[in-house]
């Protein structure tokens, strides 16, 4: 089965530009609401842009769960309404990708000429409800008929992956747990944005309390509350607005069964392979020139299998090659660099807004203490539910 | 609505392609490689199975506190039978591992909170005497 995107890959021009991005402060943040956040990110943004409300012409709001987490629908008109405006406003929604998949329909707006200007954003406010409700409100992105059913969770799902991708390829729980490790370093000098901003060890991460076996609570993301937002602008009116505008140049999406347990593979996730190779065909490049990539790493396997799935290791050595630093920064592909879902947390459908925002500040040169020197093209996936959704999107500078 | 899925819930009915000799469970009306020329028909599959991959959950999703910690596992089913994913119960910590020989049971699955409606449905345990 080929992803549909894969023949319209080649030849498409994107002329697509990124003016501004903002980011709230990730965490449990009980004192603010669902739309205090959104609002919070999308005013941010408009200021990083330069631009007024008034110079927008579209909106797309990736979330979630709002209808679960919070008891908010309608989450397009709840933002058009904060932000003060009367403009086509749009929720997309696709599990954890919601944000990623947001921008590729801001993207697609701007393409088919129907706007100039577009705010992408991405909210989730999921502490406002106990850990269980918001683990079952999770398993809404999974197979809900057939595996919430028999009490399956999210570290339950990748912790199946996990433990066969062990069995199979010799993956050391060491070796995941030096994912977690660097994304916490990360996230040390990620101080405004990330949730957990401290250093951890591969030893704390081995010893902490057991989620889904094998995975342990400092193998997986947290819950979050948190929002991000983007300014999207006609390539040919970027420089109008701003002086270091980043370009989208390439954008696959790829789908496969909702369930775990009806793939092919259990070790690595299609929809990735799929959607990074029309990326990168849409871009005209190949994996051997991005210079900084944001991963989904809900959980520690997660990280192990990108890497392989988007190609930047073999299949089957994702967690030797992190082990050996090949991820850091200054290594052979800085991933994650905000700190990852793990360490900067994963308010899910704003994750994919915050991984674009971080390529941009590091395509910018603006992302501080974490800057990868000379950093030109970007790359970020994003993944929805067990990996039935993936969006894979570059940048470049 | 789970009344709908009893049939399948119960028996491991699932659907099968005849043409391309494929088993779907949960049931598929259309078989994603043979498309319309594919033939679905029913099928009951075997009981017996090897689990392809398990983990023990610790942190349960509502509904499922007193039971936890539990087992799941996807389970490989005989005779080129689908993966199933289900608990597996009635099994020693030291026993549970890769490849295990296990066999459906009908069982509790949980207690729905608000109606106190009990469900039922399939969980794996180990074979207890295997006929070969
Ligand atoms: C792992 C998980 C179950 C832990 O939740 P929990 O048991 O309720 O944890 P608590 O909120 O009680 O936190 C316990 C402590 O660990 C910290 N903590 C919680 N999750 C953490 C995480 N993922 N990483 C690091 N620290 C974490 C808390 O800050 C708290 O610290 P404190 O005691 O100093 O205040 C929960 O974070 C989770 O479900 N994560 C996965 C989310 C997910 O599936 N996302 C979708 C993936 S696609
Ligand atoms: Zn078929």
């Amino acid at each position: 089965m080929l992803s549909t995107g894969a023949k319209f890959a080649k030849g498409v021009d994107m002329r697509v530009a990124v003016i501004g991005v903002g980011l709230t402060k990730f965490g449990e943040v009980w004192t603010k609401s669902l739309r205090d956040i959104a609002l919070e990110a999308g005013v941010k943004a408009i200021s990083d842009a330069n631009i007024s409300a008034a110079d927008i012409d579209a909106m797309f709001i990736g979330n979630m769960s709002a209808g679960r987490f919070s008891g908010q629908e309608h989450l397009g008109a709840l933002v058009a309404d904060q932000v003060g405006v009367s403009i086509p406003s749009t929720r997309v929604e696709g599990a954890c990708a919601s944000g990623s998949l947001a921008l590729r329909e801001g993207v697609s707006s701007i393409m088919a000429g129907l706007s100039d200007v577009v705010l992408v954003g991405g909210a989730e406010k999921m502490t406002d409800i106990s850990t269980e409700y918001a683990t079952t409100g999770l398993m809404g992105a999974a197979d809900e008929e057939w595996e919430g059913f028999h009490g399956m969770t999210f570290p339950g799902l990748y912790a199946l992956m996990a433990r066969k991708h062990m069995h199979d390829f010799g993956t050391t729980h060491e070796q995941m747990a030096s994912a977690a490790v660097k994304n916490h370093h990360n996230a040390t000098m990620n101080k405004d944005v990330a949730q957990y901003p401290f250093e951890i060890t591969v030893d704390k991460v081995l010893n902490s309390a057991m989620i889904a076996s094998p995975l342990t609570l400092l193998d997986c993301s947290p819950i979050t509350d948190g929002a991000a937002a983007i300014i999207l602008c006609r390539e040919d009116l970027a420089k109008k607005y701003c002086d270091t505008p980043v370009y989208v140049t390439g954008s696959g999406q790829a789908s496969d069964t909702l369930a775990l347990h009806d793939r092919k593979s259990l070790t690595g996730l299609q929809a990735a392979v799929d959607a990074s190779r029309v990326a990168y065909k849409m871009a005209g490049i190949g994996v051997k020139d991005v210079d900084v990539c944001e991963v989904h790493d809900c959980f520690t396997i997660a990280e192990v299998m990108a890497c392989e799935d988007l190609g930047f290791c073999k299949k089957g050595v994702g967690g030797k090659f992190i082990e050996d630093g090949n991820t850091q920064i200054g290594g052979k592909i800085p991933v994650n660099t905000s700190g990852g879902l793990k360490a900067c947390g994963h308010p899910v459908g704003a994750t994919g807004i915050k991984q674009a925002s971080e390529i941009v500040l590091q395509l910018r040169g603006d992302a501080g203490k974490r800057q990868v020197n000379g950093a030109e093209i970007g790359m970020t996936h994003n993944v929805g539910g067990s990996g039935a959704t993936c969006v894979v999107n570059i940048f470049r500078r | 609505m789970l009344w709908r899925r009893f049939r399948n819930k119960y028996h491991l009915i699932g659907t099968y392609c005849e043409k391309c000799k494929t088993g779907f469970y949960p049931p598929r009306e259309v078989c994603p490689e043979c498309r319309r020329g594919g033939k679905i028909v029913e099928k009951q599959f075997s009981n017996y199975g090897e689990i392809v991959t398990y983990t023990v959950v610790s942190a349960p999703p509502a509904g499922f506190e007193k039971g936890a910690p539990y087992a799941l596992a996807i389970v490989k089913m005989d005779d080129n039978g689908p993966n199933v994913v289900g608990q597996v119960v009635d099994c020693d910590d030291e026993k549970l591992g890769m490849g295990l020989r296990v066999e459906t049971t009908f069982r509790k699955i949980y207690e729905d909170g608000k109606e106190g409606i009990v469900q039922y449905g399939l969980k794996f345990m180990p074979i207890t005497h295997e006929n070969l």
